[in-house]
């Protein structure tokens, strides 16, 4: 059985409700704060696995996401019964929607972190230069080596830079689409939405439709695999990198294990078929000593008789 | 002409009520038991490195008919407990109570001394060892050939396994399975095409899960990012309807590494060279080609299934040898096919009798 929420969010959202309806009746009245709903509900759900705690997060900062534009949208219905041009509302829930969204979208392509420090590591932000300061005390690679490799990191991250740009270019053709067919359907559409929750539905539905036709186009698929491509080529070079690194002290280089790897797993697959020829085999013996058997005993049953040695009664 | 029928009244009225339905949904997911999946009763009768073969009995209660065992293959990516997610959503439950005796492999998680696995070790390995333990099992030592179901990817794997080895699969059921891998629909082939795997196995030896997971949710960005967050508080408005809505999310996100080479190959075969269709299709150096599978074939796919469309698996009718071809297309998508309420009977009941009508 459910129990009621603690007094804190109890009392946000009597705040929160106090603050809406103030609005209604055309008064102010301060809102609740949201970073105090943020830390109850961190409060609340701190015991619960991981996964709930980040859903838990999401659900909230949606929650103030929409709160935030029903309160815009609440402002100007209550100074005209609709805002001034569809074009602006819908031009402006599609902005916020679209930041809304934004940083799930972009978070597909955050570099992982290890390839963030050894750019860092190659001079790219000396300030936190070396998660592994043994290392660089060791370190005694030339100038020019160490000026090739951040040449090719360089150079792969203005790749990926120049990519993201076509990337967010692509973004906002289709924010800019969505909006496109959110006005269009607004004007043909029967009954009209009557809820907040009715438009963002619209909004959605336009903005899939929309990113569905982008993404059949080649151009769009193509800056998708450059993205994902340059993220692994830097990974790659930063593997290399690491190699040299490691080899100088006396480690074993990723390359080195992979190759392990490699010949362990041919060793394995090796044993494995043999072990299924051993078995085939074992098969087809115990198979041929059944036959074996089985002739055997079909001999002793037709055996004939034993002669009659001289002498012996009949 | 108003553009919405929208007033200041209903609009704070609807921010209000939404407020309060999430302070609900924050009380209920700070109250919820641990979530469970995969709970129906099985025993596991075969291991070989991180693979499990698993025996659902079918119950004992179920009407007797001398059911072949039935092996599900699911596929490698994701987990196979969708299909046993809760006792009232479970395919594998469902089968059972019909009769069906099921084993289902699961394929566990695998590590960085996998990542040289290839299609020839999943096919020509793994399943065929886990056919054998299955013909091997006391309680269906009589059958030397048995049923094989194929989820998604596994049904793909399933379909190169019966062409290769036909003489030990009686009957063969694809389900969402992609023959056809460059239909113009297929948007996640279309991504495909763009990633060089020969890299991507280079620089990290497998493919990680969950780059996976978010290659998926990449197909419907919002509707499955923004617009579940904000509809995630009227799933959780009862603890009921919170531990169903979790461990779908628990399924969603839980997806382990695919083997590199294993991966690479599949890609490379399928998605860029459509080998079903164009032929020349080799796995460990035999050659596949599905009119050597002649038994009865059933091939069910999902209406709105956005990862694998229609159109995808249709393209088997025209490749198979099967003498007994039949196909049946479900409501629903690709996974709503196997967890949605609608589906706990009516794929259940299809799969039994196709199997029933067949000894």
């Amino acid at each position: 059985m459910k129990t009621n929420p603690p007094d804190d969010l109890q009392q946000w959202l009597e705040t929160q409700t106090t603050h809406w309806q103030s609005l209604l009746s055309g008064h102010e009245s301060d809102p609740a704060d949201w970073q105090t709903l943020l830390d109850g509900s961190r409060r609340l759900v701190q015991q619960q696995p991981i996964e709930q705690r980040e859903l838990t997060e999401s659900m909230v900062q949606q929650a103030k996401g929409f709160s935030r534009y029903g309160e815009r949208l609440l402002r100007s219905l209550q100074h005209a019964d609709q805002p001034a041009e569809l074009d602006q509302a819908v031009r402006e829930l599609s902005t916020h929607l679209q930041l809304q969204a934004g940083e799930s979208f972009y978070r597909h392509w955050q570099l992982p972190e290890s390839l963030q420090q050894t750019l860092l590591q190659l001079g790219l932000s000396p300030s936190s230069f070396s998660s592994f300061p043994f290392l660089h005390n060791s370190i005694n690679r030339s100038k020019d080596q160490h000026q090739q490799q951040f040449q090719q990191l360089q150079q792969a991250l203005n790749e990926f830079m120049e990519t993201m740009g076509l990337y967010i270019e692509q973004q906002n053709q289709i924010s800019q689409r969505t909006s496109d067919r959110m006005i269009q359907q607004l004007q043909d559409q029967e009954p009209k939405p009557e809820t907040l929750s009715e438009l963002h539905k619209i909004w959605v539905d336009c903005y899939e439709h929309c990113y569905q036709q982008q993404l059949g186009t080649l151009e769009y698929q193509q800056i998708y695999g450059r993205l994902g491509n340059t993220i692994l080529t830097m990974q790659k070079q930063a593997q290399d990198y690491w190699k040299q690194e490691y080899r100088g002290v006396g480690l074993v280089p990723n390359s080195d294990y992979a190759e392990l790897l490699q010949h362990h797993h041919k060793l394995r697959k090796s044993h494995k078929q043999s072990q299924r020829q051993i078995n085939r085999l074992e098969q087809a013996l115990e198979s041929q000593q059944q036959q074996l058997n089985a002739m055997a005993e079909q001999l002793r049953q037709h055996q004939p008789a034993a002669p009659l040695r001289p002498g012996s009664k009949s | 002409m108003p553009r919405f029928n929208l007033t200041a009244e209903q609009l704070a009225q609807e921010l209000i009520d939404r407020n309060a339905t999430l302070i609900d949904s924050l009380q209920t997911l700070s109250q919820l038991p641990a979530v469970e999946v995969g709970q129906s009763a099985h025993q596991t009768i075969y291991r070989e490195d991180k693979l499990q073969l698993k025996y659902y009995p079918a119950a004992a209660d179920a009407p007797s008919c001398d059911h072949r065992p039935l092996l599900i293959v699911y596929a490698l990516i994701n987990r196979p407990y969708i299909l046993d997610l809760q006792p009232d959503r479970s395919l594998i439950r469902a089968l059972n109570q019909r009769g069906v005796p099921v084993y289902l492999i699961d394929w566990g998680y695998p590590d960085r001394a996998d990542c040289y696995l290839d299609l020839d070790d999943y096919i020509n390995g793994y399943i065929d060892n886990c056919v054998e333990a299955v013909c091997h099992h006391s309680h269906h030592s009589h059958h030397s050939r048995i049923d094989l179901l194929g989820v998604c990817q596994g049904g793909t794997l399933s379909l190169c396994y019966s062409a290769l080895h036909p003489q030990r699969i009686n009957k063969l059921i694809c389900m969402v399975t992609p023959v056809d891998f460059r239909t113009p629909d297929n948007m996640l082939s279309h991504l495909a095409q763009q990633l060089d795997l020969n890299l991507a196995l280079e620089t990290n030896g497998n493919i990680s899960g969950q780059m996976l997971t978010q290659a998926y949710k990449a197909l419907m960005p919002i509707r499955l990012g923004l617009q579940k967050a904000l509809n995630m508080p009227n799933q959780l408005s009862s603890i009921e309807s919170a531990l169903n809505f979790l461990r779908m999310e628990q399924w969603i996100n839980d997806s382990p590494d695919l083997a590199g080479e294993a991966c690479r190959e599949f890609v490379q075969k399928f998605f860029h060279d459509n080998r079903f269709l164009n032929g020349d299709l080799e796995i460990g150096g035999q050659a596949v080609d599905l009119k050597n599978f002649s038994g009865p074939l059933l091939n069910i796919f999902a209406a709105l299934d956005h990862l694998v469309p229609p159109a995808a698996s249709k393209a088997l009718a025209s490749l198979t040898g099967s003498n007994d071809y039949q196909e049946q297309e479900l409501t629903g998508g690709h996974i709503g096919v196997f967890v949605g309420r609608h589906a706990q009977q009516q794929l259940p009941d299809l799969i039994s009798t196709w199997l029933s009508a067949r000894p």
